[in-house]
């Protein structure tokens, strides 16, 4: 009996009727697909621009940046140059001094030019290495084009038009190749220079004995190059000696028993190995006898750092948890105030987050892999450096 | 007359030469005087007339009317001035009568400087040097401006500069956010109650309020009605009452009617036109309609009637302000239904009778609307209906009236009594709003108002998507179209030119001392 009734049915089937065909005008599906297509290809493009600038700051951006290191690597290259002439008018004899005196200077200076080109070589590998990996990290250059972007058609030239990001990319690559890759290119030729020159000391120590006979000739040509074969031999020896006698120096006072051990076991070996090097050797007599005296030297400060940190009765778990410890204000540097962080701060922040309990509840292996991952993590963040 | 005022100009000219303040500059005035000369005076006569100037007569001078006898006496006194030095203005040569005396010295003094400065090959101002100038120039020139050789040669340079203007940066649109419309709101709501059947006793209750709502304008119409029959002997509108109302819209007068009907007839009818509208009243109408029939039984005489008496009405109450309604319409009928038979003898009548509520119903009509601006507009609109009804209760009576001679008795007698339908309910209640946040809907909802929100909700959603994919897509490639034209994209291309000149320098400098040991160690 009682009724209630709505608005008339008429009003009602109009109103479901015009609205039928606003919906046909614009299709609600349709609209709120563009939004969502929309929102993918700003995150998208977001994506991209943050890919393109962290391979972009690796190459320009930091004191642990491509362009940083080539500077060094000209600078060090130039150097290298200047060095091998001085070597040479050493070789010239024009200063008349004893011939101790004459093989003194020329061991220290081809010392020195054998240390430049290691770190020559050192940092040309470093730069490709660092290269490879920005331009890994870049992907397939150039990009999509902006018609992969839809409903964003507006923005496309910033994709596809002049200095748009297809554009940067290209060149981005063009350049990482350039630099990154320029310094390894001229390495073999380094090497080649490194011999020639050997041959060249020899060839104008002749040519001034002959001019000047300051020294016995054929004694003296012998004894170069007695010394120039020997010290081929010696130095890399040294050389590799001595880093390894750094990194376990400073492993021991960061606290790193992980990189102390595993460290020492690879001096051990080095040692053993330069030894048996250093006894093959023969001729410029003295020379070697300084080179075992400070191989032996090396070796035992190796030891001295293993020993310092495993006779403290400290734990692992502790010393790691103290190495962690002290190197946190680091975090901030690198991370923290830079205006561009290095990608690998959250993986930092993780590991600083742990607590002393958690340490103690890890065994050696996990200890190991915390201790390297916040080396390896800061190291690449310090390598980055941080940006001006 | 013309040779008056040319004279008079030479002496004035004169005068200017001669005046200390030039004298100052270069030195003092240098006089040239002569063997005076037999002072003269120009004559009185006008030349025109052949008469002499009279006191009024006036002469031209330079343009300038002045009475004659004055003019030519001033003429005659600096002839007396000239005369003395030897001069006069009847003179028709050019005389120089003085000069600055040290003038001629220092531009003599100059003209040796100036040579001087000219002749000198050290001199900026020497010829020499002036044409070392102008070669210089001309070497310039040509460096800056090859020949048309040494561009041909240049052609296919893939190293050679070509300026080209600098690229015009990419400057991302700025989205224009959407806004989701406010739609005009229209809401009605009827209810419908009948009782009884039309042959005995039947009433009926009709009740509606519609609101026509915009931010610019609002309308509503409300009626009420209540019908009835009776016996089938009458059927019809017992109450009618409808109310109209508009404001806002193209004009700014608030307009409302009101129509009261009882039984079938116009009772109250008024209009108002004003900007604002605020009245109210209770219009109330007795009712007392029947219907009478006699007959007899024999010779006893009787007779019937029938109606139903009562009041009718509608109370009311409306504010209408721009854009805002505030209203309630209050239709209301309490009518009773009777009936009577009676027999009359004369000394005594009797009969019996009836009555029925035909029906008491208050329809309670309650509605506003009102458009709220904060930042944007808010549509109000409230429907609320309420009813109370009691109907088709009633008795049944016999009564009788006496009269005894010394007075009259009369009195009556419940035979049976019922009662009928009462009830308080509410007809309707719903409330909505539209506003910047969504729509919102309660009460007594139908399918069309479920289908309102849900249509403006997801509206509202598309359009927040809409506009926030907008926004996003805006933010990421204006921030990237800014990088991109920065000073670290830029750095990219630079360090690599930069570094090649570099790595080529480098080369050169390997190649230079590669060449020098293959010299010393002979090859190989």
């Amino acid at each position: 009996m009682l009724k209630r009734y709505g608005a008339p049915l008429a009003l009602t089937v109009a109103v479901v009727f015009l609205g039928g065909a606003t919906l046909a005008a614009d299709d609600p599906a349709a609209r709120e697909q563009a939004g969502i297509d929309r929102l993918q290809s700003a995150n998208a493009m977001s994506v991209r621009d943050g890919v393109y600038r962290q391979v972009r700051d690796a190459l320009v951006t930091g004191t642990g940046s491509i362009k940083v290191k080539l500077e060094a690597w000209e600078a060090a290259t130039q150097q290298w140059i200047v060095g091998w002439t001085a070597v040479l008018t050493l070789a010239d004899l024009r200063d008349d001094i004893p011939y101790a005196t004459f093989e003194a200077a020329l061991s220290t200076q081809l010392d020195s030019q054998t240390a430049r080109l290691a770190s020559l070589i050192e940092l040309a590998t470093q730069l490709k290495a660092q290269g490879t990996e920005a331009r890994g990290r870049l992907g397939t250059v150039p990009g999509p084009p902006g018609s992969s972007y839809p409903q964003v058609e507006t923005y496309y030239p910033v994709i596809d038009g002049p200095g748009g990001m297809t554009a940067r990319e290209t060149e981005l690559a063009a350049t990482l190749d350039a630099m990154a890759m320029m310094p390894d290119a001229k390495t073999a030729t380094m090497h080649d220079i490194d011999t020639r020159a050997r041959l060249a000391i020899v060839a104008r120590l002749r040519a001034a004995l002959v001019a000047r006979g300051r020294y016995p000739l054929e004694q003296t040509i012998a004894a170069v190059q007695q010394l120039l074969d020997v010290e081929n031999v010696v130095d890399p020896v040294l050389a590799q000696a001595a880093r390894l006698e750094n990194d376990l120096d400073r492993y021991a006072l960061n606290f790193q028993i992980f990189h102390l051990l595993d460290g020492i076991a690879v001096g051990r070996q080095q040692c053993a190995a330069g030894r048996a090097t250093l006894a093959g050797a023969t001729g410029a007599t003295r020379y070697v006898t300084a080179a075992r005296a400070r191989l032996e030297q090396l070796c035992t400060a190796m030891e001295n750092h293993y020993q310092s940190l495993t006779t403290l009765g400290v734990g692992n778990s502790d010393l790691v948890a103290a190495y962690i410890e002290n190197d946190k204000p680091a975090l901030r540097t690198v991370c923290q105030t830079a205006a561009a962080p290095a990608v690998s701060c959250e993986k930092l922040a993780t590991v600083a987050a742990l607590q002393p309990a958690d340490y103690a509840g890890m065994d050696d292996a996990h200890l190991k892999f915390v201790e390297y991952g916040w080396s390896d993590n800061l190291d690449a963040a310090k390598r980055k450096g941080v940006a001006p | 007359m013309k040779i008056i005022a040319c004279t008079l100009l030479a002496a004035a000219m004169l005068a200017v030469v001669a005046s200390p303040a030039d004298a100052d500059r270069c030195s003092d005035l240098k006089v040239h005087p002569k063997v005076p000369l037999t002072f003269v005076a120009f004559s009185r006569m006008n030349p025109q007339t052949g008469a002499p100037y009279g006191p009024n007569d006036t002469m031209t001078v330079s343009g300038t009317a002045m009475p004659a006898l004055q003019a030519l006496d001033e003429l005659d006194a600096l002839e007396r001035q000239l005369t003395a030095l030897g001069y006069t203005l009847r003179d028709t040569d050019e005389k120089t009568l003085a000069e600055l005396g040290k003038c001629p010295e220092l531009l003599a003094s100059q003209v040796a400087i100036v040579d001087q400065i000219l002749h000198d090959p050290a001199s900026p101002l020497s010829p020499g040097s002036i044409a070392d100038k102008v070669r210089l120039k001309l070497e310039l020139a040509e460096t800056l401006i090859p020949n048309w050789d040494a561009l041909y040669a240049q052609i296919k340079d893939p190293d050679r500069d070509v300026y080209l203007p600098p690229v015009p940066t990419f400057t991302a649109p700025t989205p224009r956010p959407k806004r989701t419309e406010l739609k005009p709101l229209q809401k009605e709501r009827s209810w419908a109650w009948e009782m009884g059947e039309k042959n005995s006793l039947w009433v009926q209750l009709l009740a509606s309020f519609r609101i026509d709502g915009s931010k610019t304008e609002v309308k509503s119409a409300a009626k009420g009605q209540i019908n009835g029959s009776v016996l089938g002997l009458w059927e019809g509108e017992i109450l009618g009452a409808d109310a109209n109302a508009s404001a806002g819209g193209s004009t700014t007068v608030a307009a409302m009617s009101l129509n009261v009907r009882a039984i079938g007839k116009t009772v109250f009818s008024k209009s108002w036109s004003q900007k604002v509208i605020r009245d109210g009243d209770d219009k109330r109408y007795d009712v007392h309609p029947e219907w009478s029939y006699r007959f007899s039984i024999g010779p006893i005489p009787c007779k019937g009637t029938v109606g139903f008496v009562g009041s009718v009405g509608v109370k009311y109450s409306y504010e209408l302000v721009p854009i805002a309604l505030n209203a309630f319409a209050v239709p209301y009928a309490a009518t009773k239904l009777f009936a009577q038979v009676g027999a009359d003898i004369g000394v005594a009548r009797a009969g019996i009778g009836g009555e029925v509520t035909l029906i008491n119903d208050f329809v309670t009509l309650q509605g506003s609307f009102a458009v709220s601006f904060e930042d944007e507009p808010t549509l109000v609109l409230e429907l609320t209906g309420k009813n109370s009804v009691e109907c088709l209760s009633g008795r049944l009576y016999a009564y009788a009236e006496i009269d005894y001679g010394l007075g009259t008795w009369s009195g009556d007698f419940t035979i049976f009594e019922w009662t009928g339908y009462k009830k308080d309910s509410d007809l309707f209640k719903f409330r909505t709003t539209w506003g910047p946040n969504g729509v919102t809907a309660e009460g007594d909802l139908t399918a069309e108002d479920v289908m309102e929100v849900t249509a403006d909700n997801e509206e509202r959603r598309l359009v927040d998507l809409e506009n926030a994919s907008q926004l996003r897509a805006f933010e990421v490639f204006d921030a990237v179209a800014r990088d991109l034209n920065g000073e670290a994209a830029a750095l990219v291309s630079s360090e690599r030119d930069r570094h090649t000149v570099i790595a080529q320098s480098i080369d050169d400098a390997i190649a230079q001392f590669r060449a020098e040991m293959t010299r010393v160690t002979g090859g190989g």
